[in-house]
């Protein structure tokens, strides 16, 4: 069935990107401590943030959070993953591991809600801001402690973790690929954005927690952990039949048919997930008897191993002889699903996206005019929306040290001398953009 | 502090003392009207998980999600994939193609909290059960639906039914995942490739319990609910790390890499005596010690910055010569060399993680002990190898209380408890066929 017209008029209009600034924001009054490094913390509280919560990320001066150095290029003194990661935060440099520093980082966490970190198990208390140690100062706190294995367990213990460990360490690299290759990492970090889905949505759950009880808590997210719980129907398969998931390359063993396939112009994915979709496949195929083929009519049929490559194949065959376009029009006319392999690229040209605000076009106040991708859950009401990106490590110092925490001048100037507060390093990453007059600070 | 952190830690959030503690949704009433598609499912398990009431509405006859399901096995006639986002749910049967059906679930939704349905956009509108209506009787509601292609722009109402394979492969993860050609012949696993597990509708389904979760929060000041509307193909978009930017920017079109990374490097899969790992050198003073260890300070000296090993050209020819070394020596030995050499690096780390088969994550009791992944008895599946909610709460955890129910198993509890609807109206309604 398709829509009808009146229908996507209509959410046209509840969801329309031109009226988001005009509407408020979910976690308007959220106020949040980033304290991690690269992606699974940090991109936790990006998530939070471009739904309106206040994130302060803090930095060490000087150093600052690692992403800011992850290239492949830079512009404007910055690398691109940087320009790209972060969104909505401010961004103060507190040297947290001096005393005088963990101090200043008390009275944030006394004001805060939410508290989000990715050190290895017990660095923060080491310095004396773990958990133990900040509940004394603020029992409504939401602690999140990100990392690869967990707090506690004998064989997490010390072990680093980076997104292509949890993709080893889960599984998640075994069961993708091809049988003939090794197991195959993904060309993007999909463990840490998956982690700081995951992480951002518990602390959710645990906002909704104290709304009814006053009452702050400790999370762990575990990024193997998660991966390892997304692997669908992996552990069970073993457990009932004894057998290990293999990698089966790109076609679905338990959706068929689900693959990718070479068109004449460039990669398709073509699936048709119920026994509607694929006779509308069959159709498209001119063999519309498939669909009332015992070996092919039902999905637990055409899921075996006796009946799946034979129908593969005829699709790969047939695939073979149309374009991308085609099949695509054919997907839309028969109700199976055919979509390209996209690139960023296809991307940035994509009506579709560009309308959706999903290809978001943003003009940075520092750092001017490049496309970032918007905020997948689109809400009617309050939706997410993206103001700013990255800034220079401590550029929202004035706003943080003098707006919230009061400090005078002065004072602000003392901490200044013993490295307490501090600014960027001159380096790419850090630093502002050549000629910049601070225009795009918060104070 | 007395007590050690890890110890401390553990007292506070072992899974096994989570029936004991309050639960973080249990005042929330949900709909899963999933219809083919786990984005939805998932979405679903994340609210039941942390202890949402959660009612999952299916045809009579079951959800086609309960034959996705590898090489076409049943485990008392359902799916491998469905006995695992089955978790904590309610399941009951409603014909929505009848009135009457309809009608039911019109009725449901108007005490709901959050209803979630993967239809093809316009579809529960056209029945009267869009968010439009419902939310006219109801305006706490949040009305979360996923579709590939969301609710509007020019593709919404393309048709196309929701699809795993369709959102990995317009996310752009796809276009950047998958072997090289390591030759001038044809190779048909040198192409862009997918994430093994459904990893477009889980990531999907997590994004579509953020969306509910933030316009619940929204409620609490607001006081209304609000449609959510999530494709899952976008929320995998956000896992290329600015390829659009990368492209607009610098004119470069991302693509896929191997095993290798796009701008460092090692940070690379490796063959080692007993499997594969990763092996991370990413600062120059790491790769140093790196090349020392091998016994090539050579490689160093020849590729001594990150950008002069950035290009797939170098990372090709340095990962044979490293994977020469890693594939004389084990995960364990490997790791012990780099532990030593660490001590001794003034800037960065080498990192060596293992890259396991699943045996090994079967078998690995950190994750027994954590109740990660474990067997669980289930009262109507029996004994299974299940993974466990992966998150750890102090105050208020997740817990797993069954892992799935058969179709409409629920009916009789949830049809009185929510419509005062008996056996008698029951009976009647199957003879009907509306439930």
């Amino acid at each position: 069935m398709k829509a009808a017209q009146s229908y996507l008029d209509w959410a046209a209009a509840i969801f329309d990107p031109a009226k988001i600034f005009a509407k408020p924001e979910a976690l308007r009054g959220l106020q949040v401590l980033d304290l991690g490094t690269i992606f699974l913390g940090p991109t936790t509280t990006t998530y939070l943030a471009e739904y309106g919560a206040e994130v302060i990320k803090v930095e060490i001066p000087g150093v600052g959070d690692t992403i800011r150095a992850l290239g492949p290029t830079y512009h404007w003194n910055m690398s691109l993953i940087g320009l790209s990661e972060p969104k909505n935060k401010y961004f103060a440099g507190l040297d947290v591991r001096k005393p005088k520093g963990a101090q200043l980082f008390k009275r944030l966490v006394a004001r805060a809600d939410v508290l989000v970190e990715n050190f290895r198990a017990g660095t923060l208390e080491r310095w004396g801001i773990g958990y133990r140690q900040l509940r004394e100062v603020n029992p409504r706190l939401i602690y999140s402690a990100h990392n690869g294995f967990g707090q506690w367990g004998d064989y997490g213990a010390g072990r680093p973790s980076y997104d292509a460990i949890a993709q080893g360490e889960s599984g998640m690299a075994a069961i993708s690929g091809f049988t003939s290759r090794p197991p195959l990492k993904s060309g993007g970090y999909i463990g840490d954005y998956l982690g700081a889905v995951a992480g951002a949505a518990t602390i959710l759950a645990a906002l909704h927690h104290r709304r009814r009880t006053g009452q702050g808590q400790f999370i762990e997210i575990a990024q193997v952990e998660a991966l390892i719980r997304m692997l669908d129907w992996t552990w069970a398969y073993h457990g009932l039949t004894g057998q290990y998931r293999g990698r089966y390359g790109n076609a679905d063993v338990a959706i068929v048919p689900s693959d990718i396939v070479e068109a004449k112009d460039g990669f398709v994915a073509i699936s048709a997930p119920t026994d509607q979709a694929f006779a509308g496949l069959a159709q498209a195929m001119g063999k519309p008897h498939l669909a009332e083929d015992p070996r092919y009519r039902t999905q637990l049929s055409r899921a075996t191993d006796e009946h799946r490559e034979a129908l593969l194949k005829a699709i790969r065959d047939w695939a073979r002889g149309l374009t991308t376009v085609e099949l695509l029009a054919l997907g839309d006319r028969h109700g199976f699903a055919a979509a390209p392999v996209a690139s960023g690229k296809d991307h940035c040209a994509d009506a579709h996206l560009a309308a959706r605000r999903t290809l978001w076009r943003h003009d940075d106040p520092i750092y001017g005019r490049f496309p970032l991708y918007g905020p997948p859950a689109k809400l009617s009401a309050t939706p997410g929306r993206i103001k700013w990106t990255i800034k220079p490590v401590g550029a929202d110092n004035d706003f943080v040290f003098r707006g919230i925490l009061g400090l005078s001048p002065d004072e602000i100037k003392t901490l200044k001398t013993e490295g307490i507060i501090g600014r960027w390093a001159d380096r790419p990453g850090q630093k502002p953009p050549d000629g910049w007059t601070g225009e795009g600070r918060a104070l | 502090m007395e007590t050690a952190w890890p110890d401390w830690a553990r007292e506070r959030d072992h899974p096994s003392q989570a029936f004991a503690k309050p639960e973080a949704l249990d005042d929330l009433l949900v709909l899963d009207c999933s219809h083919a598609s786990f984005a939805g499912l998932v979405a679903g398990s994340f609210l039941a998980e942390l202890g949402a009431e959660v009612i999952r509405v299916e045809p009579p006859g079951g959800d086609p999600a309960r034959h996705f399901t590898p090489f076409g096995l049943l485990h008392r006639d359902t799916g491998l994939g469905y006995l695992i986002e089955g978790r904590n749910k309610f399941h009951i049967t409603l014909n929505l193609d009848v009135s009457e059906g309809r009608q039911l679930l019109n009725s449901l939704a108007a005490t709901a909290d959050v209803l979630i349905e993967t239809f093809l956009p316009g579809q529960m509108d056209a029945w009267g059960l869009g968010y439009r209506q419902l939310a006219a009787a109801n305006p706490r509601l949040i009305y979360c639906a996923l579709y590939t292609y969301g609710q509007f722009g020019p593709r919404a109402g393309c048709g196309q039914p929701n699809a795993d394979i369709a959102d990995q492969a317009l996310s752009g993860v796809t276009f950047i995942s998958g072997f090289l050609p390591e030759g001038p012949a044809a190779d048909p696993t040198a192409v862009p490739t997918r994430q093994g597990s459904w990893h477009g509708w889980t990531l999907g389904g997590f994004w579509g319990a953020f969306g509910i979760l933030a316009a619940l929060s929204a409620r609490s000041t607001l006081g209304v609910g609000q449609f959510v509307d999530v494709s899952p193909a976008e929320a995998l978009m956000r896992s290329t790390d600015g390829a659009c930017a990368w492209w607009e920017l610098d004119g470069v079109l991302r693509s896929r890499v191997g095993n290798y990374d796009t701008a460092i490097f090692p940070y690379a899969y490796f063959r080692s005596k007993d499997g594969y790992v990763l092996l991370a050198a990413v600062m120059d003073l790491a790769w140093k010690a790196l090349a020392g260890l091998m016994g090539r300070p050579d490689l160093y000296r020849q590729y001594p910055t990150i950008p002069s090993r950035k290009s797939l050209e170098v990372q090709a020819r340095l990962h044979k010569e490293l994977e020469a070394w890693t594939a004389t020596l084990t995960f364990e030995e490997l790791a012990a060399k780099a532990e030593a050499a660490n001590r001794g690096i003034e800037q960065g780390v080498i990192v060596v993680g293992r890259v396991v088969d699943l045996p090994e994550v079967v078998k690995n009791a950190h994750y027994r002990e954590r109740a990660t992944l474990s067997v669980f008895t289930d009262p109507t599946y029996g004994d299974l190898l299940i993974q466990f909610p992966f998150q750890k709460m102090s105050a208020s955890p997740p817990r797993l209380k069954w892992t799935c129910r058969a179709p409409g198993q629920d009916n009789a509890h949830v049809y009185a408890k929510h419509l005062g609807l008996g056996r008698e109206s029951l009976a009647d309604l199957r003879t009907r066929g509306i439930v």
